[in-house]
């Protein structure tokens, strides 16, 4: 019995070279060389390949992360979103559920798909049970939420952050000194009403471009249109009525409705403005934060 | 004695026979077969740039058989098709051998493609060429021929194709149906005449666009006619015809009223054509369904 059970395994041991783990680890490996190499194309593909060989989903996320990755370097954002949205979190350890959700949230961010990436942060705060990994992601859930216009929650989020970080007592202090004066209440834009806006040029010309931050264009709307109503009374003053009433408030009337629906223009300019600057300045500052 | 002789001859002669077979083994990876079929699942995962990388090398098409080189070109076309290259699909889907197990796919999707591509003569000769091996694929190829002739306006073939239809099958029955829907909704689109949409909008600035269909647009057509031809009607009374404000306001007008003329002219056209692609638009989705739903 005991010489059959050792022919078994030698019968057994030259299969171990088949075994696909092992080709998936060979080929990640090969992956990983052309990466370092820094041909991503090339490199994503095997990294793919090492995907499809895994019959182990951890080995197979690790791929897919890493084909992210070649992705990611080739600035291919969509991409990037669209390829590790085909891992799936079943088994997945905390930490390896942190990196792929984490990685995908980042992904959807530098792809502008604000949604997806609060999903994912969202997801990762509800399925990693470790809170002192999943706090490593809220420096990114902040730039989401900047993004979002959720400033006062991207402050907090922000404080939640630096009070579990690792650093001393005095430069957490320090820190959340510096999210509070970055997140005060003055700091933080007033964006415009749109509606608001062109209410108030539809009832007075002009003010709608004025509320918005552009005075010269309002007092050139509202000449404009005064100059129009000018010339129809000019026209029935002087006895040509058709000359008057027709060119001069055709005149004002097309300076009018165009006033509208340029100021509802201008206030989405402003408000995008207001918020482009305010979320870069923060940016920085939060990319600081950022764990490696 | 001699059963641990006879182990350790075993193992020996295993290391021997497996030592190059495990060497082959790291290589199998890079088989052909094996390749095909790591691109098919790209493909499914819809990494298109990565498969055709693959696809497109030049040892692949060297290594490989018959039946190899059919499947490469069907991936290549089926990856083109993904990418909405149809023309580049169409050139590889050609050159799938009739013995291929994917030649029938290929084959229908070709005739699909250049439907959609509104290459029509070259899609008369594919549906005659088209593999009909059962019912279904019967079905199909009617149901293809007919809306190649829809798409051409060609009632007659149309009427006498589609009559053959016999509705018996889920995955095209419906689409089937729905043909005699567009073909009377094209009947409808109107055929109005340029000459007299001209005529209307030199009698009535504005007339030819609500001939041609454009409501909005004749009273949008009109206005400025109106205005301007107002102001020259009034200057020519008051000042004159040699005055300059009546030649000012007569020449916008003439811009006006002639732009009005020729724009309803054209909107005929217009109209007609976008009317036609609406319903050319509902037939070619409908000519996708089946597809999807018979190989897919």
């Amino acid at each position: 019995m005991r010489y059959i059970i050792l022919f078994c395994w030698i019968c057994i041991f030259p299969f171990a070279g088949y075994s696909t783990e092992v080709v998936a680890e060979k080929v990640l490996q090969k992956a990983d060389s052309l990466f370092q190499l820094a041909d991503y194309q090339q490199a994503g593909i095997w990294y793919d390949k090492a995907a499809y060989l895994s019959v182990d989903n951890v080995q197979k996320t690790h791929a897919l992360m890493r084909k992210g990755d070649c992705y990611l370097m080739r600035s291919n954002y969509a991409a990037a979103e669209q390829c590790l949205s085909r891992i799936t979190y079943y088994g997945l350890n905390d930490s390896m559920q942190y990196a792929a959700r984490y990685k995908t949230a980042l992904s959807a961010y530098l792809n502008s798909s604000f949604e997806n990436a609060e999903s994912q942060i969202l997801q990762l705060r509800a399925f990693v049970s470790d809170t002192l990994l999943s706090v490593n992601a809220y420096p990114l859930y902040a730039l989401i939420l900047n993004e979002s216009n959720r400033w006062t929650e991207a402050k907090e989020v922000l404080l939640q952050y630096i009070s579990s970080s690792g650093s001393s007592a005095e430069q957490k202090q320090q820190m959340k000194q510096e999210v509070e004066k970055m997140y005060a209440g003055a700091s933080i834009p007033r964006l415009k009403d749109v509606e608001k806006a062109k209410k108030l040029s539809s009832i007075i010309p002009g003010t709608g471009q004025i509320y918005a931050g552009y005075w010269g264009e309002g007092i050139l709307s509202v000449t404009l249109q005064a100059v129009g109503l000018g010339i129809t009374g000019l026209g029935i003053w002087k006895q040509y009525y058709a000359s008057g009433v027709l060119i001069g408030f055709s005149f004002f009337q097309r300076f009018y409705m165009g006033g509208i629906t340029r100021t509802e223009f201008l206030a989405q300019k402003k408000n995008y403005t207001l918020k482009r600057n305010f979320n870069n300045s923060r940016k920085e500052f939060v990319l600081k934060l950022l764990p490696n | 004695m001699r059963i641990k002789l006879i182990a350790a001859v075993s193992t020996i002669v295993w290391f021997a026979m497996c030592t190059p077979a495990m060497a082959q083994q790291t290589d199998s990876t890079k088989t052909v077969s094996d390749e095909l079929q790591f691109i098919d699942y790209l493909i499914n995962n819809r990494e298109f740039d990565d498969a055709l990388v693959l696809l497109r090398q030049p040892e692949l098409l060297t290594k490989a058989n018959t039946d190899q080189t059919d499947s490469i070109h069907y991936l290549l076309g089926w990856t083109f098709y993904n990418m909405k290259q149809l023309d580049s699909s169409i050139v590889y889907f050609k050159k799938i051998s009739p013995t291929s197990p994917a030649y029938i796919k290929g084959s229908y999707y070709k005739t699909f493609e250049l439907l959609y591509s509104g290459r029509y003569a070259e899609a008369e000769v594919a549906i005659s060429n088209l593999p009909v091996q059962d019912s279904l694929q019967q079905e199909l190829r009617l149901f293809q021929q007919s809306t190649g002739y829809l798409l051409q306006k060609k009632y007659s073939l149309f009427d006498s194709a589609a009559a053959q239809f016999t509705y018996t099958n889920f995955a095209c029955a419906t689409e089937q149906k729905n043909l005699f829907t567009y073909r009377d909704e094209l009947k409808k689109v109107k055929q109005r005449s340029p000459v007299l949409a001209g005529v209307f909008s030199a009698v009535l600035p504005g007339s030819g666009k609500l001939y041609a269909g454009y409501k909005g647009q004749a009273i949008a057509t009109l206005m400025p006619c109106v205005v301007f031809g107002a102001v020259a009607v009034e200057n020519y009374i008051k000042d004159g015809p040699k005055d300059a404000k009546f030649i000012a306001a007569a020449s916008v007008f003439s811009i006006f009223y002639v732009g009005n003329i020729w724009g309803s002219v054209m909107s005929v056209k217009t109209i007609r054509t976008q009317r036609n692609n609406e319903i050319y638009n509902s037939i070619l989705l409908d000519l996708h369904i089946p597809l999807r739903r018979i190989f897919n």
